[in-house]
């Protein structure tokens, strides 16, 4: 008898709570789960560049005004995101990488002086979505990295990284969007 | 009898209360010169060795059959036993422990045939008795003394008992109690030093019970108003009737806490399915939909019953056979699967329902409002306190304050733990929680269950002795608790599971709140359903792109799709305006409008993948959007930030349905 009416308790104190579900808090940033995708090919208007994890930012600040200012010079008509490629990326924030900028542009597209229209091959990438602000994107990779590392036997990272800024508004915008793949060999 | 008890366990731990005789200490022969002699034929030697450890043997069958009548006859038959096989003793400087083996044995015998031979010197023994002489035994102690003392020794292990059993027959010789059970002076002392304190604890908890349970009953309260006077004044009626009730409940003891443990879940049941019931109300938006909750808080009930039947029927159906808990546990496993699962259907349902049923214009609001900073970390304490709030009744119940002490820091830093992850803007570290929440409540339940829980229902049940449990039913009831754990979190919606069951098929983040910016945007009025959407954006789409070439006119931001009523009904015919966001000074091409979208606090959702499920987007998006703080508009827009076709996984698109701020 003792047990039956803590179980009457119990399910007293359980079961009506289920309509409170629909409450839940709002976050910071979003991020997606890790998807093997297959990203498409295209040509883009890129330049190249080395950086380092401390320096990007600045790196980025200076040299996408003037990618925008180069495409609008050469009348050319971006056909995609902005696309950020690491190659050779360290956990060391001092270290040194390649990094190119540019954007997916149209076949036959001519280059503005300092400036290279690349092939960018299709690949196929581990991939996170990552909605919020650009300076916490770290927290993206931290759930990304670990599967790249473990991935699918077969597959290994090439070691570049790619990220598709498909939204942005500013570095510290909640707004923005960015899809970061890590390119599998 | 109370107090009688009391005195008796007292007089017994402080002073060391002699049952039978003492130690006879008159002679200076060792115990194997006596034994020698003896082998020589020598009675009055054996009688030596008989007075000098009649106390000892009879105390050590005593600590093994609890009736001191059978323990003098027990060691009576070992004295027999030993006379006639004293030349086997090997060691005649150990012969107490030879006896206490012995009549260990004969005690145990006795326990399991109940009935002793009749030997010369019992039927002595019971001509004595007859005579009119009485044993030293019942000259000490009543039959009430003999029984309140087995009652408490009772509750000490064997060795404990034993001990102190031998320890005051044996004159309080530490000495000789570790010869006799062939142990060391610091085991013995160990054991008489937590044998009293085991003891006191035992007084402790009788002195409780029997106070209460001695309270005056409602047959009290009845003799008395028998016997006052015909005119009673009403108030002095009501405070009567009062005192009745009051002994009625206190008749109860022990049930009476489970009773108002039941009374005071109910409450709080009650409190909170009425709570639930309000919001869920307030939240929803359409007759259609107000139905549909009601049979929802309908369904909770029938759950509750059906968990209460099958409690009710596990119990009668399994009691008594071997697989009782087996059979019980999967039952109400199963009773929790079947809520799982009618808790998801439910809640897919009532999306369906606010996609589908247009408003009928009353504005939904949430009892939640203005409280959402504090809410996550009250409904982590909510459930953390589910999971170690039982454990502390059980350990408050058995006045076990250590273990209240331990179990609320556990509880409190696991609060803090999950405020940290859930307040803290990381995802990762939110669903990390979510993830080790569930095993670290199972291990505190394990640990709980196999290191105090024995000790915590002795005390509030009065077991008489521990009942270990085994590894099986302690694995078992930590999967009930921890399935139970389950049902809470899912209720609460702490696991924001991915919707798809392929990584590659899609990806839905989680909501946000998120002030979206103002934009010009240039856009064609179309009308679609959800099933011709997809074609229809398909032409659109590069036609918009067309028409912004010919008009030399730049983008300045994705496709965007407005929806400003939306629906979930595939077949209902949707107003979309279809256009770009593209710099101000443009005029419209033929055909397409330029509209100034002003910015919006949306409620807002990241989804990846193929067009064709995009609706499980919505099912993420919809509760939040419905039943947060802020009023919905009903328009939605649907950001395309990366478009390859309908069926790519490529897709990303952000989802987003404009709110009103709360004034």
């Amino acid at each position: 008898m003792k047990q039956i009416s803590l179980n009457i308790a119990l399910a007293l104190l359980i079961f009506p709570s289920i309509l409170l579900a629909q409450t839940r808090p709002s976050e910071n940033v979003s991020i997606g789960t890790v998807r093997e995708l297959n990203l498409p090919g295209c040509n883009y208007l890129c330049v190249d560049t080395q950086a380092t994890l401390r320096t990007m930012g600045e790196t980025a600040k200076i040299e996408i005004p003037k990618l925008i200012a180069a495409l609008k010079s050469a009348d050319i008509q971006p056909r995609g995101p902005l696309v950020f490629i690491v190659e050779g990326l360290d956990a060391d924030p001092g270290a040194e990488f390649d990094l190119k900028i540019g954007i997916a542009v149209d076949d036959g597209a001519v280059a503005p002086e300092g400036y290279e229209v690349d092939p960018l091959p299709p690949v196929e990438c581990q991939t996170v979505l990552f909605g919020g602000p650009v300076t916490q994107m770290r927290l993206a990779f931290q759930k990304l990295m670990p599967k790249v590392r473990g991935g699918n036997a077969g597959t290994a990272s090439s070691g570049e990284i790619r990220e598709y800024f498909l939204y942005f508004e500013n570095a510290n915008s909640p707004n923005d969007v960015t899809l970061i793949a890590a390119v599998l060999q | 009898m109370v107090f009688s008890a009391v005195y008796l366990a007292d007089t017994f731990i402080n002073e060391g209360f002699v049952m039978v005789g003492t130690l006879v200490q008159d002679e200076n022969c060792s115990d194997a010169e006596l034994v020698v002699q003896s082998r020589r034929g020598s009675r009055e030697a054996f009688g030596r060795i008989v007075r000098r450890y009649q106390g000892m043997i009879a105390g050590a069958a005593y600590s093994v059959c609890g009736d001191l009548h059978v323990s003098e006859d027990v060691a009576q038959e070992t004295f027999l036993a030993a006379w006639k096989s004293l030349s086997g003793l090997k060691e005649p400087e150990k012969i107490s422990p030879w006896l206490c083996q012995i009549a260990r044995r004969k005690a145990l015998d006795y326990q399991r045939s109940k009935t002793l031979g009749k030997s010369r010197l019992a039927l002595w023994f019971q001509m004595s008795k007859s005579q009119g002489t009485t044993s030293p035994a019942e000259e000490a102690l009543s039959e009430e003394e003999r029984t309140t003392l087995w009652r408490f020794l009772s509750e000490l292990p064997h060795p404990y008992r034993e001990t102190m059993v031998l320890y005051y027959r044996q004159g309080q010789s530490s000495v000789a109690v570790a010869l006799a059970m062939e142990t060391t002076q610091e085991t013995v002392r160990q054991r008489l030093t937590r044998g009293r304190a085991m003891l006191r604890e035992q007084v402790a908890v009788t002195l409780e019970r029997d106070l209460v349970r001695s309270a005056p009953a409602t047959a009290f309260a009845v003799a008395v108003l028998a016997a006052l006077p015909a005119l009673t004044a009403p108030t002095a009626k009501a405070a009567t009737l009062g005192a009745a009730a009051k002994g009625s409940t206190m008749l109860g003891g022990g049930g009476a806490m489970v009773w108002a443990s039941t009374v005071f879940g109910g409450l709080a049941g009650v409190w909170s399915g009425v709570f639930a019931l309000r919001n869920a109300l307030r939240a929803s938006q359409s007759g259609r939909e107000r139905r549909f909750v009601y049979i929802f808080a309908g369904l909770g009930i029938l759950c509750a019953a059906t968990w209460v039947t099958a409690s009710v029927v596990a119990e009668r159906m399994f009691s008594g056979h071997d697989f009782h808990g087996l059979g019980t546990t999967s039952l109400l496993i199963g009773v929790m699967i079947a809520t799982l699962i009618m808790i998801r259907v439910g809640r897919r349902h009532m999306n369906e329902i606010r996609l589908s049923e247009p408003s009928d214009g009353t504005a939904p609001s949430s009892p939640f409002a203005g409280r959402h900073r504090k809410l996550p970390l009250g409904l982590i304490a909510a459930i953390v306190l589910s999971g170690v709030g039982p454990w502390i009744i059980f350990a408050w119940r058995a006045r076990d304050f250590a273990s209240i002490g331990v179990l609320l820091v556990l509880g409190i830093g696991l609060t803090i733990v999950g405020g940290y992850c859930w307040g803290g803007g990381s995802v990762v570290r939110t669903r990390w929680f979510s993830i080790l929440y569930v095993p670290i409540i199972a291990i505190i339940t394990l640990c709980v269950m196999k290191w105090r829980l024995n000790e915590w229902l002795a005390v509030i049940y009065h077991w008489k002795h521990y009942h270990p449990m085994p590894w099986r039913g302690l694995l078992l009831l930590a999967t009930v608790f921890a399935c139970g754990e389950v049902v809470v979190l899912e209720l609460v919606g702490f696991w924001r599971r991915n919707p798809f069951k392929r990584g590659s098929d899609g990806s839905v983040g989680p909501v946000r709140r998120l002030d979206m910016i103002g934009f010009n945007f240039l856009y064609a009025d179309k009308q679609v359903t959800l099933k011709t959407i997809s074609q229809i954006a398909g032409e659109e789409v590069p036609k918009l792109f067309a028409a912004m070439k010919a008009a030399n006119i730049q983008a300045r931001g994705p496709v965007v799709f407005i929806y400003p009523t939306m629906t979930g009904d595939p077949g209902a015919v949707l107003d979309v305006k279809m256009g770009i966001a593209v710099e101000k000074t443009h005029a419209a091409p033929e055909g397409y409008q330029v509209e100034e979208i002003p910015p919006a606090n949306c409620q807002t959702v990241l989804y990846s993948g193929p067009m064709t499920t995009i609706r499980e987007a919505f099912h993420v998006l919809i509760p939040a959007l419905y039943g947060g703080a802020a009023a919905p508009t009903g328009e939605i827009r649907v950001y395309h930030l990366n478009f390859e076709g309908t069926n790519s996984p490529n897709n990303v698109m952000r989802i987003a349905g404009v709110v009103k701020l709360p004034a």
